[in-house]
């Protein structure tokens, strides 16, 4: 709790010390910062940018390498390629309904194992928290996994794509960690004030903890949405084929090594397969994206925990 | 809390109804933690069975009815290859390096990006810096490709052209395919890809420092430097020891994708490592029982390294570790 | 309350079983599993088409090529096998011999005549899988293309030379096409021979030049059978290629170059001189992928070129390719429970012009129609001459290599150069001590030994320091890491099996 205590901390700090340089220098800084980030930005967005232009040239301008700062000639015909099948509206949907379901069904689950194990008095939580970290080292492999899935009769339904990954234990350490974080004397007083520990989880524990869930409601909804060895395996039918299992499949299509076997571009419209991969990191990147800002949202402004417990 | 503890220590109570009393006060919590619990024994525990195929000559036609035991044979076989030894240094080598750079980094990036004060920027910066996690290593591969080839290479050209219009004397070589250089691409590329995304983590823990804390240092008096030292480092100091626990847990993780895709005759012998190995030799058949006894290896190394460094933790800070 | 409910709850249940036993009389269901790269949806015309024509309820699980082995493995592991699907190597060999798949011999004669009749006296025997007598499975020979050196005629004409014909002119035509500006564009900016350690045909015909297999094996003159590395010949065409990498003439990214790169450079007009099967660069993607001029017929363009091999005085073409034998064997379950209805499948889908014509090109009159059918010339119609919308309603999907036969439908509408080309590169190719891969040594060491040859390969071409004690190390870490053992036991194979 000496984190609670600031006046602590400052106590023998000289208030005005360095004061003017201070904020000049910190101004300065921010620029710098700033810039910094800038650049580093514009590094950072140069592959995505790079898979945008490639993605939307003439597929013949576009062959040759070299960097890509703006498109050369302008084609959708990729694009078609990719999105005209009705399958793929299949395997969106049936991401989306994957990453919307398994994502809650992950957080929850993970906010459940938590807090309990952030709970410094309680019984065997070392015990717990040792036997759940155990499986971050070891595991059965993927045929005694598949002859689980199997047993449990899972084979080929939707729940075989939600629970077999339903928590990851990364992501639970980190909830719990940050739980840890918490100054226990709310739990306490919630509970003097005779809150049962659910209550005391989603009325006080979550809400603080939103940066933290909001962190791995990310790392759930990016592993659920790219996901694809679960599904290869543990479904067989076509209406239950995921995104990445569909685009893993448009991909090896189009650059099926041996030409000889293929009767692609029997048809005048030219294919480029690597204008095709870029297309195919296009439409699987770009949903994420669109998420991505609303999910910062938690965790781009500070919170007050003095606030939420008042 | 500490004082209930010691009274009840006191009473002179067994053991085992000083255990049932804090159970009992406890039973919600139980109740909590029992879903988590049970999947990670139905979905991780149960099929453990797994790990004799390590040790067995494990054939999938046969399966797990007719499997001979040979101890720590495949072990030794794999161990007395001069191949799996190179692959074993190279994987050591890669992975230090990786956690001496790439660990640091999405700290630094999320207090620089914390310091951000308009928040369309802030997002701007945030959402860019997660990008390059979501490029395969194959399509990372093709622009690294575009940038060092040497027949239209953009750092080759500007080389070129720089020794044409300074009259200097720069070789002009395709870095990925010098064993010299291959290591500073195969580094740089690695931070370039996993800093961003790492820093969601840290900025979430940011986020969680009270801001109250922050009000007072400046009424304090304290600047920047100070609030970073004073404030975030010491409240980051939980994750930044998870997350360095799970790393060095995972060292024999030298990333497979990435240099499987990046990696070429030329650079295989400082690029080859374990995963990799193990992949090439598995390949020609379902070769469960190598791949099992190499993973073993791995997690047994890494649960050491996990066990002393959560040690070494609890040693410098009682509250901090993951047990 | 009651009654009404176990009412209808016997209503129901009679009525389920009704319709169940009136499906299982109309129709047996067969399950099967393939690879392949197409996004098709379960139900689709040209399944439905194939169920109606077989009488068949079909079940196939769909899986893209590059994921196929592991879903296989683990459905063997499960012992979930599909009635039909295809497995390859020792794991086939494991499958027969554990029992998990049948001998179909006994069907063969009423419900696939036509397989029987594709295949020679004896030659069903010859397959690995039914050494040990019985029909197992069948192979695809269909997939014996072989792979030519094709040469840019226009090329040749601006630089004023013949297709080469020794090794000498050979680098005589590969330095004019790097210096002498052969596409006449006024820039130094082609190669004479651009391959990529990515894709092994890209070397085939260099090698070859020196009578060495490229990537298979040789017999050395003790007998011994061996990798190519070993050939006697091998530093020759090591310093070949070394002065090529030295001079610039050859593209210096080749350990780098992806296979998909290595095509680039053909396609836009920076290399005149590449290694490719003649239908693939002249069939399929021709001329779409070209961004130069092409003439209408590809054999106007190209010519194919074939070193004369100076031990035997031959010309000496792409190697032999012996692919089939040990590719993809497709096999029956133990647990079908209609093998003579996955016979049948079998032989309509794979081994009649039908059955071919129907999975490849789709419903004749609603997705294709021909038009000189003799010489294998077709025209697909209306939507479906979109690819996407082709393979959407199935054609291509399931039996996208155009049926297994030597004469398949994929070859017989080959364009005239692609067929020419094919059969004329047969009369040159160069035949190689040819060893399954279902040797134990192989299965061990294989992948691990293969990576080794090109590490030696990649290096020596590159290398400033001494090309042969460099070359000795590498022999002698290819024979320390199993080499030997390989050596011995394919050797062994060779005297008991030839």
């Amino acid at each position: 709790m000496t984190v609670m205590n600031p006046t602590r901390l400052f106590r023998k700090k000289d208030p005005y010390q360095n004061h003017i340089s201070r904020t000049r220098g910190e101004k300065i800084g921010g620029v710098i910062i700033c810039i910094f980030l800038f650049a580093l930005s514009l590094i950072m967005i140069y592959p995505f940018w790079h898979v945008l232009m490639y993605s939307i040239s003439e597929p013949e301008r576009a062959l040759g390498g070299g960097l890509f700062f703006y498109p050369r000639g302008i084609s959708f015909f990729s694009y078609s390629l990719v999105l005209r099948n009705a399958q793929i509206w299949i395997a969106y949907k049936n991401t989306i309904l994957k990453t919307l379901f398994g994502t809650l069904i992950s957080v929850v689950l993970s906010a459940m194992t938590a807090y309990p194990l952030s709970v410094k008095r309680l019984r065997g939580r070392n015990f717990f928290s040792m036997m759940i970290f155990f499986t971050m080292l070891f595991g059965g492999g993927t045929i005694p996994t598949y002859l689980l899935v199997k047993s449990l009769s899972l084979i080929d339904t939707f729940w075989a794509l939600i629970l077999p990954g339903a928590v990851s234990a990364y992501n639970m350490f980190i909830l719990r960690n940050y739980m840890q974080s918490l100054p226990s004397e709310l739990e306490e007083s919630a509970r003097i004030d005779g809150a049962m520990a659910f209550t005391i989880l989603f009325r006080i524990i979550l809400p603080l903890a939103a940066p933290s869930l909001a962190a791995i409601a990310m790392f759930y909804g990016v592993s659920n949405w790219n996901s694809y060895m679960d599904c290869l395996l543990y479904t067989n039918s076509t209406s239950l084929q995921t995104l990445q299992l569909y685009l893993r499949q448009v991909l090896l299509q189009t650059s099926s090594a041996n030409a000889a076997m293929t009767v692609t571009g029997e048809t005048s419209e030219y294919v480029s397969d690597t204008q095709v991969q870029m297309v195919i990191v296009a439409v699987s990147v770009i949903p994420i994206l669109i998420v991505y800002p609303y999910l910062q949202r938690f965790y781009t402004k500070g919170i007050t925990v003095g606030a939420v417990k008042g | 809390m500490v004082k209930q503890r010691d009274l009840r220590n006191a009473s002179g109570r067994g053991y085992l109804s000083k255990l049932a009393r804090d159970i009992r006060m406890d039973f919600l919590l139980y109740v909590m933690l029992l879903p988590g619990i049970i999947y990670f024994v139905v979905f991780k525990y149960a099929p453990m069975y797994g790990i004799i195929i390590g040790f067995s000559d494990y054939n999938i036609v046969s399966g797990f009815s007719d499997m001979p035991w040979v101890g720590f044979g495949i072990f030794e076989d794999l161990f007395t290859k001069a191949a799996f030894q190179r692959a074993f240094i190279n994987n050591i080598k890669i992975s230090f390096l990786k956690i001496l750079w790439g660990f640091p980094m999405p700290i630094i990036l999320s207090i620089l990006i914390n310091e951000v004060k308009n928040l369309f920027y802030k997002k701007f910066v945030q959402t860019t810096v997660i990008l390059p996690h979501f490029i395969s290593w194959f399509v990372i591969y093709g622009m690294l490709y575009a940038l060092c080839n040497l027949s239209t290479g953009a750092i080759p050209e500007i080389l070129k052209s720089i020794n044409a219009a300074f009259g200097t004397d720069i070789e002009v070589v395709n870095y990925l395919a010098q064993k010299e250089t291959f290591m500073t691409v195969l580094i740089l590329s690695y931070l370039w890809q996993s800093s961003g995304y790492g820093t969601i983590v840290y900025l979430a823990a940011i986020t969680g420092i009270d801001q109250q804390l922050y009000e007072a240092a400046m009424i304090d008096g304290a600047g920047k430097m100070r609030q970073l030292w004073h404030i975030t480092l010491p409240s980051l100091r939980s994750t930044i020891i998870t997350l360095l626990i799970f790393r060095v847990g995972s060292i024999m993780n030298a990333g497979f994708d990435q240099i499987f895709a990046l990696s070429n005759s030329l650079v295989i012998s400082i690029a080859d490592i374990i995963d990799t190995y193990v992949y090439r030799i598995g390949m020609e058949e379902a070769k469960f029982s190598l791949a099992t006894a190499a993973g073993l290896f791995k997690s047994l190394i890494g649960l050491v390294l996990v066990l002393g460094t959560n040690w070494i933790a609890k040693k410098v800070d009682p509250d901090s570790g993951i047990m | 309350m009651k009654r009404t409910m176990s009412l209808t709850l016997a209503l129901v249940l009679a009525l389920a079983m009704f319709a169940s036993s009136a499906f299982a009389e109309e129709r047996n269901t067969i399950t099967l599993m393939m690879a392949g790269d197409n996004t098709v949806a379960d139900t689709n015309m040209v399944l439905e088409e194939l169920e109606n024509r077989l009488n068949l309820d079909i079940q196939v699980n769909y899986i893209s090529s590059g994921d196929y082995s592991t879903k296989l493995n683990t459905l063997i592991a499960a012992d979930t096998l599909p009635d039909i699907f295809n497995v390859a190597g020792q794991t086939a060999l494991d499958l027969r011999d554990a029992g998990k798949i049948i001998d179909f011999s006994p069907y063969l004669e009423e419900y696939g005549p036509d397989i029987l009749a594709s295949y020679e006296e004896g030659e069903l025997e010859k397959l690995i899988i039914n050494s040990k007598g019985g029909v197992y499975g069948l192979n695809n020979r269909a997939g014996l293309s072989i792979v030519n050196m094709l040469i840019r005629k226009d090329w040749l004409a601006n630089v004023g030379l013949d297709v080469p014909e020794t090794v000498d002119e050979l680098y005589e035509v590969m330095n004019a096409f790097t210096f002498g500006d052969p596409d006449g564009n006024g820039e130094n900016d082609t190669y004479g021979f651009v391959a990529s350690l990515a894709a092994d045909p890209t070397w085939q015909h260099v090698f070859s030049a020196f009578g060495i297999p490229y990537a298979k094996t040789v017999m050395l003159e003790d007998g011994t059978i061996t990798s190519f590395i070993k050939h006697k010949d091998f530093l020759d065409a090591v310093e070949f290629l070394r002065k090529l990498y030295q001079e610039g003439i050859m593209d210096p990214d080749f350990a780098t170059m992806t296979q998909m790169e290595s095509f680039e450079r053909f396609w836009i007009g920076k290399v005149g001189m590449f290694n490719w099967n003649s239908a693939g660069a002249a069939r399929n993607w021709y001329p779409g992928r070209y961004t130069f001029e092409t003439p209408e017929d590809p054999g106007d363009l190209f010519a194919c070129v074939r070193i004369i091999d100076e031990d035997t005085g031959l010309p000496s073409g792409g190697i032999t390719p012996y692919a089939s034998q040990t590719e993809y064997a497709a096999v029956i379950s133990a647990t079908c429970a209609h093998p003579e209805d996955a016979i049948r499948f079998i032989n309509y889908v794979y081994y009649t012009e039908e059955g071919q014509d129907l999975t490849c090109l789709g419903i004749e009159g609603v997705m294709y129609q021909w038009i000189d059918k003799e010489n294998g010339l077709y025209e697909r119609i209306g939507e479906y001459a979109d690819d996407v919308t082709h393979r959407a309603a199935g054609a291509f999907v399931y039996n996208g290599n155009g049926g297994w036969t030597v004469d398949n439908t994929s070859i017989r509408t080959y364009n005239a150069f692609a067929k020419a080309s094919q059969l004329e590169e047969r009369e040159y190719q160069l035949d190689y001590p040819f060893i399954p891969v279902t040797l134990d040594a192989y299965t061990e060491y294989g992948t691990q030994l293969r990576e080794i040859e090109k590490e030696a390969l990649a290096n020596l071409i590159v290398t400033t320091g001494d090309v042969e004690a460099e070359y000795a190390e590498y022999v002698a870490r290819w024979e320390s890491e199993g080499g030997s053992e390989y050596e011995a036991q394919m050797t062994e194979w060779w005297n008991e099996n030839r």
